[in-house]
This record gives C-alpha cells, sequence and structure tokens, in this order.
C-alpha cells in the first residue's frame, strides 16, 4: 500500500482502468429484510476497485440495510454479490469481514470500554502482526492526530467527531481492500463533517475502494465517482457523481424534501 | 466474639467459592449475553471427579486437581459446540434457556458415573486447624481466600492486558461489530465457555475439602453463584468477589446464629432483593443496549 501512498487521483483511475470490472464489489438483485418485512427490494450496483461509490438517499431509503445485507448483519437474498471475483452470498459477517471489507458503522459503533488504542488494534485483531502494527498505527495517527493525543482514553468518553475518526482509523487496521462508510458525516458539525471528507480524500488517494452511504449528497458526491440514488429500497438513479449531483431528485434529499 | 470470627472465616471461605463461581457467570454474560446454568455443574464435575480420582482410584492430589479442571474445561468447549455449534443457538434468551438443559444431562451423567456416592477430597495444605483470633478453622479456608483474590487479580489482568482478554471485552461491548473485524461469535463465545468451566473446576477442587461431593451438588451452587453475580453486578470481576463473600458471610451468619436450615434461603432473598431494588447489582452500571 505504501508505493501508493504518492499515487495522484488520476494515477489511481489509471490503476482502477487495469482492473477487470468484477474486481470491485458487485451486487446484484439483493434484496434485505427486518424480521419479515423486506426493505430493500432487488438492488443492483457496483463499486469499481481503487474509485469512491456513493448510496445516496434519505433517511429510511434503505442505505444503512443495504450495507448490512452485504455484510450478512442482515438476512438477505441476491442474484448475486461478489467481491474481487468471489462471491459474498451467504457467508457469514467474519467471513465476509476477512475477503478485505471494513466497516466504519452507521453511528461509529466504537468499543466504548476499551481504550482508543484498544479500539485501533480490534480492527486488526484477525490479521497475523496486527496486534502490533506500529506502521499502519502511524498512519491512522498521521491522518486523525487527534486520537494519537488520547489513545489511552476510553473510547466512550471521546466526542462524536473524535469517536468518527477512531472508527475510520480501526477499520484502516484491517488493512482493507475495500472500506464501507455508513453515514460518517451523521450527527457531525460542519467543521467536523469537513475534516472526515478531507481524510476520505487522502484515504481515496492512498488507493482504497470506498463505498460511502449518505444523507449530506453534496460533500459526498463531490468526492465520489459513481453515486446511486436510493429510494424506498429500491435504486431509482444512478450515474457519475458530478452529473448525479445537479439531478432535481438528489438536491431534493440534500435538502430534506 | 470466638464465634463471630468463626461465622466470619467460614462465610469467607465459602464466600471465596460462591465468588469464582460468579465471576464464570461474569464471563459467559459478557461474551454472549446468556445466563449459563451449566456454571454450578461445571462446580460439581470439578469437585466430583478431583475427588473421585483421589479417592476411588488413588490419583496423587495435584494430579487429580488438575486432571478434573481439564475434564472441566472440555466440558465447557462440549458445553459451547452443543448450543452454538449443534443447537446453531444465537439469541441470549435461546442460549440460557438450553443450558438448562445441558445442565440437566451433565447432572444426569455425573450420576451415572459416580453411582450417587458422595466422595471427599481432603486439602492440600493437610488437615491441621488454624488458630486466628482464637477462632478454629482449617487450612483450606485462608487458600480459598488466596484463590479467590488471585483469580480476580488473573482475570483482571487478563481482560486488560491479552489480545484474547480485549477481544473478548470487544465482543461484550459490540460483538456485532467484532464480527465486522472478521472474529467470529463463536470463537469469543468458545473461550468464554472454556473460560468459565476452567472457573468452575477451580471452585470444585477448592470446595470440594469443605464438604462432600455428589453429582447433585452443582444445582444450588449454581444459583447461589448466579444470586452473587447478581448482588455484585453482573460481568464485573471485582463485583463479583465483594458479592461472593459478602453472600458467604451472610449464609455463615444465618447458621451460626440462627439456623443452618434457613442458611440455603439467604441466596434466593438476596437475589429477590438486588432484582428487585437495584438490578445493576452494587457495583454494576446501567447500560444502554442498541436495538
Amino acid at each position: 500500500m505504501s508505493s501508493m501512498d504518492t499515487n495522484t487521483r488520476a494515477g489511481v483511475h489509471e490503476r482502477a482502468g487495469e482492473h477487470d470490472q468484477t474486481q470491485g464489489l458487485v451486487v446484484e438483485g439483493l434484496t434485505v429484510r427486518y424480521g419479515r418485512v423486506e426493505v430493500v427490494h432487488g438492488v443492483s450496483f457496483r463499486a469499481l476497485p481503487g474509485q469512491v461509490t456513493c448510496l445516496v438517499g434519505n433517511n429510511g431509503a434503505g442505505k444503512t440495510t443495504t450495507i448490512r445485507g452485504i455484510l450478512g448483519l442482515q438476512p438477505s437474498g441476491s442474484r448475486k454479490v461478489t467481491f474481487r471475483g468471489e462471491s459474498l452470498a451467504g457467508l457469514p459477517t467474519h467471513a465476509i469481514a476477512r475477503h478485505g471489507i471494513a466497516l466504519v458503522p452507521e453511528g461509529r459503533r466504537v468499543f466504548a470500554d476499551l481504550t482508543v488504542l484498544e479500539n485501533l488494534r480490534m480492527g486488526a485483531v484477525r490479521r497475523p502482526g496486527g496486534w502490533r502494527d506500529a506502521e499502519k498505527l502511524g498512519e491512522v495517527f498521521d491522518l486523525f492526530p487527534e486520537l494519537r493525543e488520547r489513545t489511552d482514553s476510553k473510547a466512550g468518553l471521546l466526542s462524536g467527531g473524535q469517536q468518527q475518526m477512531l472508527a475510520m482509523g480501526r477499520a484502516m487496521m484491517a488493512r482493507p481492500e475495500m472500506l464501507v462508510l455508513d453515514e460518517p458525516s451523521m450527527g457531525l458539525s460542519p467543521v467536523l463533517v469537513n475534516r472526515i471528507y478531507e481524510a476520505l480524500v487522502a484515504l481515496r488517494a492512498q488507493g482504497y475502494t470506498i463505498l460511502l452511504s449518505e444523507q449530506n449528497a453534496n460533500l459526498a458526491l463531490e468526492l465520489a465517482d459513481h453515486a446511486y440514488v436510493l429510494e424506498t429500497g429500491r435504486i431509482v438513479e444512478e450515474g457519475a457523481a458530478a452529473e448525479l449531483a445537479r439531478s432535481s431528485r438528489v438536491q431534493a434529499i440534500y435538502l430534506g424534501a | 466474639m470466638d464465634l463471630f470470627i468463626q461465622v466470619l472465616l467460614s462465610g469467607l471461605s465459602v464466600g471465596a467459592i460462591y465468588a469464582i463461581v460468579a465471576l464464570g457467570f461474569g464471563v459467559i454474560f459478557n461474551a454472549t449475553g446468556a445466563i449459563n446454568f451449566v456454571q454450578g455443574e461445571y462446580v460439581m464435575v470439578g469437585g466430583l471427579s478431583a475427588a473421585m480420582l483421589y479417592e476411588a482410584w488413588d490419583v496423587p492430589i495435584f494430579v487429580a486437581i488438575l486432571v478434573a479442571i481439564a475434564v472441566t474445561t472440555v466440558l465447557g468447549l462440549l458445553t459451547e459446540m452443543g448450543l452454538l455449534g449443534f443447537g446453531r443457538l444465537r439469541t441470549p434468551a435461546a442460549i440460557t434457556i438450553a443450558t438448562i438443559a445441558i445442565a440437566v444431562i451433565v447432572k444426569g451423567a455425573a450420576m451415572l458415573i459416580s453411582v450417587r456416592d458422595t466422595y471427599a477430597l481432603p486439602s492440600v495444605l493437610g488437615s491441621e486447624s488454624l488458630q486466628i483470633l482464637g477462632a478454629s478453622t482449617s487450612r483450606q479456608t485462608i487458600l480459598n481466600l488466596v484463590l479467590a483474590v488471585l483469580v480476580v487479580i488473573a482475570l483482571t489482568l487478563f481482560f486488560r492486558r491479552t489480545k484474547l482478554g480485549t477481544t473478548l471485552r470487544a465482543a461484550a461491548g459490540d460483538s456485532e461489530t467484532l464480527q465486522t473485524f472478521g472474529v467470529s461469535y463463536r470463537t469469543t463465545a468458545r473461550w468464554a465457555f472454556v473460560i468459565a468451566a476452567a472457573l468452575g473446576a477451580v471452585a470444585g477442587a477448592g470446595l470440594a475439602p469443605l464438604t462432600v461431593m455428589s453429582f447433585d451438588s452443582g444445582t444450588l451452587l449454581g444459583l447461589k453463584g448466579f444470586a452473587a453475580a447478581m448482588l455484585g453486578g453482573l460481568g464485573n470481576p471485582q463485583g463479583a468477589l465483594a458479592g461472593g463473600l459478602l453472600l458467604g458471610v451472610a449464609e455463615a451468619v444465618v447458621a451460626g446464629y440462627g439456623t443452618s436450615a434457613y442458611a440455603d434461603v439467604v441466596a434466593f432473598v438476596v437475589l429477590l432483593a438486588i432484582l428487585t431494588f437495584k438490578p445493576t447489582g452494587m457495583f454494576g452500571t446501567a447500560r444502554a443496549v442498541r436495538t
């Protein structure tokens, strides 16, 4: 990964172009249930390697449910869910994670009783040598200096913004192929939202494949390459992020209409 | 005064055992959210198998205790395999109910193997009594207290300082999120059952010299350990120690100054009182649960 640190945005795109399109995440016909109620009705999309793919939608559109379905956290059915050509369908969550997918969950969900350092280590818990991965830890602290100052604090005592940084750092510690971020801006002040998105720009430049869900569409679409608009569990629009940003439907979501 | 010291010592001695049983409840509760009613049977299996090995098979006492701990630990592993593997249970309520069934099976198997006989295990420190402040007590009393304190210290260090311990704490906080980092629910559950069973066996080995062991020694012990765990706050190691010692002393006071016939009632009164007035236990804090 370090060789790619200096890659420019364009460089990442060239790399992405070299890949077969099936190398990223491919989702076809995903349906997800909450109890007996189906809330995601046959969603299909792709997250291409080295790109930022965004799921945009209102509260309740099914963004979180879609992500939970892909990660096996919610019962789901699909024609196809593959990551780097390997099928994830029907696998338990921990096995899906081992394919190189790390989640930054909605609501951050840091381990409140664990310290900042312990939280970061848990991100790497399954990786050989991950428990003492000083190199990646250094990268996380360079990206989020706030965390370096609070390594021994209980994560539950951090501010919302710091918890979001911790959740992102924890996912980085897994050294994943793909980062999945579920509403990283939720509940944060505009200043902190900008801070989080600056970090995402840096992560994109490092070559991570990123799948992002956001209600806060403007910033997300500025960052993303490709985007899908979700409405009541269906994809109603898709396209290049820059074009979608001008869509009236997306503007309506952003304004909360 | 002599009677009081006597009562206090015997209470602490048994209370130390309750504390170790309570720790086992806490470890499994933290990892799975379930109450493991096999916990008392682990104590029985640990104590009974050590005593049987020593008495019936003439195995040296230290070897007998080590083998008993090993046997019980395997039983813990089998419990996890039965509940989460074979039974595919995942919800705390389902696991809790099913542990009752496993407890009955373990008890039945122990009845068949022990042919309903009772067995006794001497103290590893010998049978001479100790004089403390005018009261006479067995050396096992002191050993049990030391044992309980050491177990609490060891568990605390384990949970704070080791990778596995930290992982188990993370599972206690948010097992779903832990799964998204590649740790399966069963891995953490399996370790919890292994640790809880080993704790049960240690408690059994500490208890056996104070009483006699039989196939039905476990059920009541399990309930008392559960009461101690609730008293101290389920899942809190220091709370388990305090809860266990307090319950042991309370029982001894009732037995010493009242009648031993009512001693067993104490645990249930404590359990009812704590569930009614302070369900989080003396040292527990309520925690928010996302649904």
